[in-house]
């Protein structure tokens, strides 16, 4: 049995071939029916986002595996094979599980580290997990990555960083003013990188906001979208006494808002001031940063905090490989011992049989016994027998990750003469034997 | 209270707060913050056991020393910021002065106060604890005015910093800052007076040239006119945080250097 993982994204496959395989979320559920019933298919998860498009299955033949899975991508998207094989990674065993572990903590992402691609992996196996397409290796290996994708997030610093420019300018508001909750924003210009910019303060509850565009008509427009209000340019001077954050984007050529001008009615403002320039050429004297409570950031001064944090970020990535590695070795651990459960079987069935035989003679040799004496009887016998069985049990469990493990099987089937029930069934690949013997249910 | 194994048991105690909440400010993660936490929150719990024994013998003032208070008081504050505005960098000074009370009291013991009368009435019990609370207050608010200095020092220099990460905003800073300021203020005003009033009551003499006194008047104009600066200006600016700042200098120089006659106040 293998682990395998199929599929393209933002870094194998141009946007032209990725469009055309998005997986309809109504239609999804029929599309992992039809993958889990191709031939030798046993178990799938199909993870379909606007970047990532892949299909992981646990199949009893790696070529087979791979032939229907692409034999599946040719029917569903009716796309000869031709035209996408070659975009298409294909990822076995360790490899495959090391991938997953890396896109649920985001490093395989657009951006390094987001978190919402542990959201998506989580809901899509959900759904795969309620259908009945996914068995036993995959209710572990989903559960084991969703778990490792919340640790990531939580204990490393991968995500906190912001990596745009208009996000990065509401993080350094944020430390400067307690909330931005009640804090009053003013847009000087009304360009797209204003708007964006505004949408994240909006989002993070600025009370108010307001525009100043030459354009009176455009600062209308701007404020509309965010319930604002549009002011004259002749009230720049006003405005700027009541704010506390300033986003300045215009298209003009010289400086908009200079020290000269401004500085002494910035002096007379009792609390912080942040003023954001994003506009080429600059729209805001750099001088007003040399005033006590007044903060200016250029859009230079955004970039090279973007460009540290990606750094950042990466350094976190090469830490979290790191714990990938053991991630993946724990697993392939816990897949090793799925073949030791048939001799762990055996062995209880031929204690419990041995038992039922003691228990039958005693009943034979002393047949005034009551009912109360029998129970007795029998219960300290089960507790002697799962007191003796307890040792073994164990340290055939540890000894299965081991290389050697079928001989140790052997031996040890060997020592307890189980050689006719046990050996064969741990002689089976774990995930068929998983699949064939445990239930196939498991909630996350 | 004198025995040296407490001292050391503090003092170690304290140290490895220190250490692994330092590692945690130039290292931020997760489980070393939680093990800061969890250690500060050891040591607090144990300074309560003792002060709620040494409450238990009310009165019997033998082996208590005022310095216990001000470390007690120093981490309630400090935890109380963490609870309630997820302040963890003050809990580095607040770890830090306790190592330094504890250390310096198990290097120059004060074994040589008398203890009078005087000193057993819970009138002057309550005049203590009041001090000894509104220092650390005082001390809490200097950090937190470091921290302003610190935190407008990056945001200047536009230092994207992973400290920066860890200090709160400015805006956290200066009302912690200055509900400090104001609890420490209040309850050195209460203790002064009630000073006084013990002084009126039981003592012969005046205590008005008591150094330590004049100290704690000196304490209380500083810290009133900060307050008062601060109220007109609307808002805490570089010069108000350098003077909250430095105002520690001068509650230390009280505390240790200001020798004074009244065997009072040499206990204290």
């Amino acid at each position: 049995m293998h682990i395998l993982v199929m599929g393209c994204n933002h870094q194998t496959t141009p946007i032209e071939l990725r469009e055309r395989f998005t997986f309809a979320d109504d239609r999804l559920a029929l599309a992992r029916q039809h993958l889990r019933q191709m031939k030798s298919i046993l178990e799938c998860v199909i993870v379909s986002t606007c970047n990532r498009m892949e299909l992981y299955v646990v199949c009893d033949q790696l070529h087979t595996g791979e032939y229907y899975s692409k034999t599946f991508l040719e029917e569903w998207f009716r796309i000869p094979r031709e035209d996408f094989q070659e975009y298409l990674y294909c990822k076995q065993d360790q490899g495959a599980v090391n991938h997953m572990l890396r896109v649920v903590a985001g490093l395989d992402s657009l951006v390094i580290g987001e978190t919402q691609i542990l959201g998506q992996i989580k809901r899509f196996f959900l759904d795969a997990q309620e259908q009945g397409t996914t068995g036993t290796l995959f209710n572990t290996l989903f559960r084991q990555a969703i778990q490792f994708g919340k640790r990531v997030h939580t204990e490393t610093s991968i995500g906190k960083n912001p990596v745009s420019v208009s996000y990065a300018a509401v993080e350094l508001a944020k430390k400067i003013f307690t909330s931005l909750a009640n804090k009053k924003i003013l847009l000087l210009g009304a360009g797209k990188m204003s708007e964006l910019t505004a949408k994240h303060f909006a989002d993070a509850e600025a009370s108010q906001i307001f525009v100043i565009n030459r354009t009176f008509e455009r600062a209308k427009k701007m404020a509309g979208i965010f319930q604002g209000e549009a002011r004259a340019w002749a009230d720049l001077a006003t405005t700027l006494r009541e704010v506390d954050i300033v986003v300045s984007s215009t298209g003009a050529s010289e400086l908009v808002v200079t020290k000269e001008e401004f500085a002494p009615i910035l002096a007379k403002r009792r609390e912080s001031l942040f003023l954001i320039d994003i506009a080429v050429p600059r729209d805001i004297d750099p001088k007003l940063h040399q005033l006590d409570n007044v903060f200016l950031y250029n859009i230079d001064d955004l970039q090279e905090i973007v460009a540290k944090n990606l750094k950042l970020r990466q350094q976190e990535a090469s830490r979290i490989e790191e714990w990938i590695t053991t991630e993946v070795g724990k697993y392939f651990d816990w897949l090793n011992t799925l073949g030791v459960i048939p001799l762990i079987d055996s062995l209880r069935q031929k204690a419990l049989g041995a038992q039922e035989e003691v228990m039958q003679r005693i009943e034979r040799k002393l047949p005034d016994l009551t009912e109360q004496e029998r129970r007795i009887i029998r219960k300290q016998m089960k507790s002697l027998i799962n007191q003796f069985l307890r040792d073994p049990i164990v340290r055939v469990k540890e000894l299965a990750a081991q290389p050697d493990r079928e001989q140790i099987f052997t031996l040890f089937a060997h020592l307890f003469a189980l050689e006719e029930e046990g050996l064969e069934g741990s002689k089976e690949e774990p995930a068929q034997f998983a699949k064939s013997r445990l239930s196939s249910s498991t909630s996350i | 209270m004198s025995d040296g194994w407490l001292y050391n048991f503090f003092i170690y105690l304290f140290g490895f707060n220190l250490l692994f909440a330092l590692t945690y400010f130039f290292s931020p993660q997760t489980r070393l913050r939680q093990v800061t936490i969890s250690f500060t929150i050891v040591a607090w719990g144990m300074e309560s056991l003792l002060f709620i024994l040494w409450l238990i013998q009310l009165f019997s003032f033998q082996g208590f020393e005022s310095f216990f208070l001000y470390s007690w008081a120093m981490l309630t504050g400090s935890l109380i910021c963490l609870y309630f505005v997820k302040l963890d960098v003050l809990l580095v000074f607040a770890n830090f002065f306790c190592f330094l009370v504890w250390l310096q009291h198990l290097i120059f013991p004060r074994s040589d106060f008398l203890i009078t009368e005087l000193m057993m009435s819970k009138w002057v019990f309550i005049h203590v604890v009041m001090a000894m609370v509104a220092y650390a207050a005082f001390s809490l608010s200097s950090c937190s005015a470091g921290m302003y200095l610190f935190t407008n020092y990056l945001l200047k220099k536009k230092k994207w910093h992973s400290i920066l990460r860890l200090l709160p905003s400015l805006g956290q800073v200066q009302l912690i800052s200055k509900r400090l300021m104001q609890i420490g203020l209040t309850l050195l005003l209460c203790s002064l007076i009630q000073g006084f009033w013990i002084a009126y009551q039981r003592m012969d003499h005046s205590i008005f040239f008591d150094p330590k006194t004049i100290g704690s008047i000196i304490i209380l104009i500083v810290y009133t006119c900060i307050l008062l600066y601060w109220k007109m200006k609307g808002c805490q600016n570089r010069k108000l945080a350098w003077w909250n700042f430095l105002s520690i200098l001068l509650l230390m120089v009280n505390y240790y250097f200001l020798n004074t006659s009244f065997s009072f106040h040499n206990w204290v």
